[in-house]
């Protein structure tokens, strides 16, 4: 496409016209099935189920209650949180995928449900998870049929999600790149056509229908033995690749003036770029030509990563869990159990491995790197992480106690960072200009 | 299953202080009595806020500014405490406001520039993360511009900058080098009528700010401590 035609895209309606909501494409066989393996019978027109939906009997699915984890139990009086696995049959074993979706008030999260679907005719997908920003767009904006209202931001990450499905479906049949252009095309259309209401609160940090987007889109290459990465983004929601070698990689960059994920931790800085209808936003991209298989892509609002102490604490949540499970329901169950253990916001997280024979492959990859990032990261860290919190805020006497134990879990975040980020940040990209 | 991330909460709260810059002048009865009849149970109402939206706070400090007009009468035309600690110091806050009288003011301009300066320069917090410095302007009027009425006095804040331009390069903007207050941390919630310098530049022009619009002179009688509760809690 041209600078022309791309101009020409960004100021016209979009040329094909978002289809209405309706089912994903159709899943096809999975890497390692072979051309003609039964393209005719994917999984059906969905491509997650639902844990806590009734399960269908599948052939090759071992019949496993989900283990209940000791560790993290269930919050009194919470509604059960959706999580969605898709766990394929014999054919479909290199491809696995789980979701995880939290709230922190039952019916009012403003992370909307992750996005997870993969395309079998073309061998390409996508994961995404979507947070609307709460304190941009905290207006009541739509009210749903049971007469509960929602913010600006619970409608701006649902309706962010519903242009992502769209746009999907028409990169699946080629009428679309998958370019960040096209996407904010998408994204525009479908926010300009949602409910909006005018707030009587101004000022630069409101936004109407705010949310952030972290996605990856991957396409296998023709031998399976690779695949081709397109993160997208705006915003702080971030997506990664998790490699059996080396570990964790980040492969967005936070649209903050604030680069250091260790920082962040620190700071919680402010958005520099975030979806919204009525200011301009921009959807950051990378292009990672080849990645070896096999993998595991994440994608992740930041109620997961946002509230532990290191960045290397996010991996260790991931793989430590992986490692308690037995299969991808237990492993969803056991992400979505420990992230409302520590997390301060809603929290979703979608998660896609690819290239492993089955789920017991996938675990046992990961054991090797388990224990060295354990050794390396985990132990020796101070003592106070155990201690339960106190309760409310106290005088300036009783806060002496903890500058002394902050100082302490600082200097081990100083230490574990500075050997972990080299790793870390070996995709990240480099900063646009306007997001500095 | 051991973790790495623990309970300790320490460094993932938020550190909160607070500026209140609260026009004392006449018209300011029905919003300064909100704030007095409410101010022992700041800290519990915002703690209760914060926790619906699943966060809390590790220190909340709040300071006050009363401003009047130096224009009217220079002697009582800024009050100020020093930063107050949440809840241990709650007495002396309420003691502070309730002190404050609604009153004076002359013409219908008033002093909220030296009061909106003098907070920007406040001792904000340094040392604990996620640290929050939030302004906080409760006016139904405009103001004067800066170091023009009322500057010769003795009790005129003597460095406070001079000129719009000069107070929004304290207040910074990206990649700024002036800024006297943190990029990450600072917020700037104005409960203000819609006239200048409030809405234009200020809420228009400088970054991280919410603006409550306010009917001008009603003392801002329609905001409810819920209301402006929820409002900063947003900010963070």
């Amino acid at each position: 496409m041209t600078d022309q035609e791309h101009r020409a895209r960004h100021s016209a309606p979009p040329p094909h016209p978002p289809h209405p909501p309706g089912p994903p494409p159709p899943l096809l066989p999975p890497p390692g099935a072979g051309p003609g393996a039964g393209p005719d019978i994917g999984p059906g027109p969905m491509a997650a189920k639902r844990s806590n939906e009734p399960k269908e009997p599948q052939e090759s699915q071992e019949p496993q209650e989900p283990k209940r984890p000791g560790k993290a139990e269930e919050p009194a009086g919470r509604v059960p949180p959706r999580q969605a696995v898709w766990t394929p049959d014999q054919k479909y074993k290199s491809l696995q995928t789980l979701s995880v979706w939290t709230e922190q008030v039952s019916g009012l999260g403003e992370d909307a449900e992750p996005f997870v679907v993969h395309h079998l005719e073309t061998q390409q997908g996508m994961i995404a998870v979507f947070d609307g920003s709460g304190g941009a767009g905290a207006t009541p904006t739509w009210q749903g049929p049971d007469g509960a209202w929602h913010t600006g931001a619970w409608v701006g990450s649902r309706v962010a999600r519903l242009a992502v499905d769209c746009w999907f479906r028409e990169v699946a049949l080629g009428n679309e790149e998958a370019v960040p252009e096209s996407l904010h095309l998408y994204l525009r259309w479908f926010l300009s056509k949602a409910p909006q209401r005018h707030s009587k609160i101004g000022g630069t940090m409101r936004r109407r229908l705010p949310t952030t987007l972290a996605a990856v889109h991957y396409r296998f290459h023709a031998d399976y033995s690779r695949v081709e990465l397109r993160p997208l983004w705006a915003g702080d929601s971030r997506a990664y690749v998790l490699s059996p070698t080396s570990g964790l990689h980040v492969l967005t960059r936070d649209h903050t003036r604030e680069s250091d994920a260790l920082e962040l931790l620190r700071t919680d800085p402010p958005m520099t770029n975030v979806v919204c209808a009525d200011r301009e936003f921009t959807i950051d991209t990378q292009h990672l030509a080849s990645f070896a298989l096999p993998c595991v892509l994440v994608a992740a609002t930041d109620g997961y990563f946002g509230y532990v102490h290191t960045p290397a604490d996010f991996e260790h949540l991931l793989l430590s869990t992986l490692r308690e499970a037995h299969n991808e329901y237990e492993w969803a169950d056991l992400l979505r159990r420990e992230v409302q253990a520590y997390t301060g916001d809603d929290a979703s997280l979608a998660l896609l491995a690819l290239g492993h024979k089955d789920f017991a492959h996938l675990r046992s990859s990961y054991e090797r790197r388990f224990a060295d990032l354990t050794e390396r990261y985990v132990r020796g860290r101070p003592g106070v992480l155990d201690r339960a919190p106190r309760a409310g805020s106290e005088g300036p006497r009783s806060q002496e106690g903890e500058r002394e134990d902050h100082a302490r879990v600082r200097a081990w975040q100083d230490q574990s960072w500075r050997t972990y980020r080299a790793g870390y940040e070996t995709y990240l990209p480099s900063a646009a200009e306007e997001h500095r | 299953m051991t973790d790495a991330r623990g309970q300790y909460q320490g460094n993932l709260q938020y550190a909160v202080d607070i500026a209140l810059c609260i026009d004392a002048t006449g018209s300011m009865h029905p919003v300064l009595d909100t704030v007095k009849s409410s101010a022992l149970q700041f800290h519990q109402r915002l703690d209760d806020v914060m926790a619906k939206k699943g966060k809390s706070i590790s220190q909340l400090r709040l300071k006050v500014i009363a401003f009047r007009d130096f224009g009217d009468d220079p002697s009582d035309a800024i009050e100020e405490t020093d930063f107050l600690h949440l809840p241990a110091q709650a007495k002396e806050f309420e003691r502070f406001v309730s002190g404050i009288d609604a009153g004076g003011g002359g013409d219908i301009p008033e002093s909220g520039l030296e009061a909106l300066a003098l907070a920007i320069n406040s001792p904000w917090e340094t040392g604990l993360d996620r640290r929050r410095h939030v302004i906080v302007m409760f006016t139904d009027a405009p103001a004067h511009a800066l170091g023009t009425v009322g500057a010769d006095a003795s009790t005129y804040p003597k460095h406070i900058p001079r000129s719009m331009d000069d107070l929004f390069e304290q207040w910074g903007y990206a990649r700024s080098q002036t800024s006297v207050m943190e990029q990450s941390a600072k917020r700037l919630v104005l409960f203000a009528p819609e006239e200048a310098p409030w809405s234009d530049p200020i809420a228009e022009e400088w970054d991280l700010t919410l603006h409550f619009a306010s009917k001008a002179g009603e003392g801002l009688e329609e905001f409810e401590m819920d209301e402006i509760i929820e409002t900063i809690a947003n900010s963070l």
